[in-house]
């Protein structure tokens, strides 16, 4: 395998492999908490944090652990890990806790934690697997921000809470429910997806 | 360290997994890891539970102060009832009685709404009354968000204020398309002045 640079690192999460849209993981939890806005920034910046260290303490034990265990041995690193983090900030953080503390449980059980720790962090160095925690992290940011955007806005008629209508929009909860999270959900990756094949094609026809 | 390497070479990556000490060495690393992580989760825990501890007594109190603004001292009373986790008596700086912080969980519509409610006792002798002075939601996090969730906009729980046992017995406007989440609140209101009320009554109406 050819090593890439960290910008092309940062480019995959971002957007080439974008957890969500090109991944599919992490779709659970970007269902759940995108019904605000402000729930997605606390949720965005629990799992960039997460991700960022757990890919470095990963990358670290990387030649310590075997094989065969590798899987379990993520699970209790990360676990223990974010677990720490949590009581350290709810005893001298309280008030960071008391807005991200939420969504701190919901990370160690995020499927693109374990995800980057299998497929990224256990192969490569630590520079690198922080970039790629970074890039990750802010592409599940961005997309499930911009879900949360268009479910409260369509779903509640606010943005962040404060009314943007001026109360002649009568909110469709539609949108609020899962059912409409699955609705922006697929739009957006249909989006994505539409621009990325224009691209090719475009791309093809050069050629 | 010669001989583990003799018994892998004997035995290979994929030979019977049985005495193997490849396993064993595995074995011994995972044990080693979630060790460490157990001792680690340990020690934090002791450093920050009396810490963690302090400011969550420091945040009910502040949630008691938040529906009885003019008390300034909670003493739990250790009752419960329906609906009733717990109920403290508020007294002001001079050490009378002003009212009481009831602690209410009634089923919603996913789960139980747990709130905060602030009673406040009027009259003299004898002839004391209860109105609610406020109500504050602690955990809503089993209703629907964004649906059940409603109940917590301000304009719903102030219609509370001021209400006495028949006054809610009587209306109470639910928000709607969750009318059984608006029924949780309102069923633990009328718990927690249920239960103040049983209680001054029982100590015959004269409350010191």
């Amino acid at each position: 395998m050819k090593k890439k640079s960290l910008g092309a690192i940062f480019m995959d999460g971002l957007l080439f492999q974008n957890p969500i849209l090109v991944q599919m993981l992490g779709v659970c939890s970007s269902l759940a908490v995108t019904t605000s806005l402000i729930n997605a920034l606390g949720m965005s910046a629990a799992v960039i944090v997460v991700l960022i260290c757990s890919n470095i303490a990963i990358s670290l034990l990387r030649k310590i652990i075997p094989d065969q265990v590798r899987i379990v041995s993520y699970i209790v690193v990360i676990a223990g890990f974010v677990t720490i983090v949590d009581l350290l900030m709810q005893a001298y953080l309280p008030s960071l806790a008391d807005s991200l503390g939420i969504f701190i449980p919901l990370v160690v059980v995020n499927c693109i934690i374990l995800a980057r720790a299998e497929a990224f962090a256990s192969k490569n160095g630590v520079i690198a697997s922080a970039v790629d925690g970074i890039g990750m992290g802010l592409g599940y940011s961005v997309v499930i921000c911009i879900i949360a955007f268009v479910r409260e806005l369509i779903g509640s008629g606010t943005i962040l809470g404060y009314e943007v209508f001026g109360g002649y929009y009568q909110p469709s909860s539609l949108f609020i429910l899962p059912a409409g999270a699955f609705i922006v959900l697929g739009c957006t990756i249909a989006c994505y997806q539409a621009v990325r094949n224009r691209k090719a094609a475009r791309k093809e026809a050069l050629k | 360290m010669s001989e583990e390497n003799v018994l892998q070479e004997k035995h290979g990556k994929n030979s019977s997994p049985f005495l193997d000490f490849a396993h064993f060495k595995t074995a011994l690393i995972l044990l080693l890891i979630t060790g460490v992580v157990a001792v680690l989760l340990g020690v934090t825990n002791g450093m920050t539970k009396e810490k963690i501890a302090a400011i969550a007594a420091e945040k009910a109190d502040a949630a008691r102060k938040a529906v009885l603004p003019t008390a300034s001292v909670f003493t739990d009373l250790e009752y419960t009832s329906d609906n009733v986790l717990s109920i403290y008596e508020a007294r002001d700086g001079s050490g009378a009685l002003i009212g009481f912080a009831v602690e209410t969980g009634a089923q919603g519509f996913g789960g139980t709404v747990e709130q905060i409610v602030g009673l406040r006792v009027t009259g003299a002798n004898g002839a004391y009354s209860l109105s609610v002075s406020g109500v504050s939601l602690l955990d809503i996090s089993d209703e629907t968000p964004g649906v059940g969730s409603r109940v917590s906009s301000s304009g719903f729980l102030k219609q509370f204020e001021g209400m006495t046992a028949a006054s809610l017995a009587e209306s109470f406007d639910a928000v709607s398309g969750a009318t059984y989440s608006s029924e949780g609140v309102r069923a633990g209101v009328e718990a927690a002045l249920d239960l103040a009320g049983r209680i001054i009554q029982n100590s015959g109406g004269i409350v010191k």
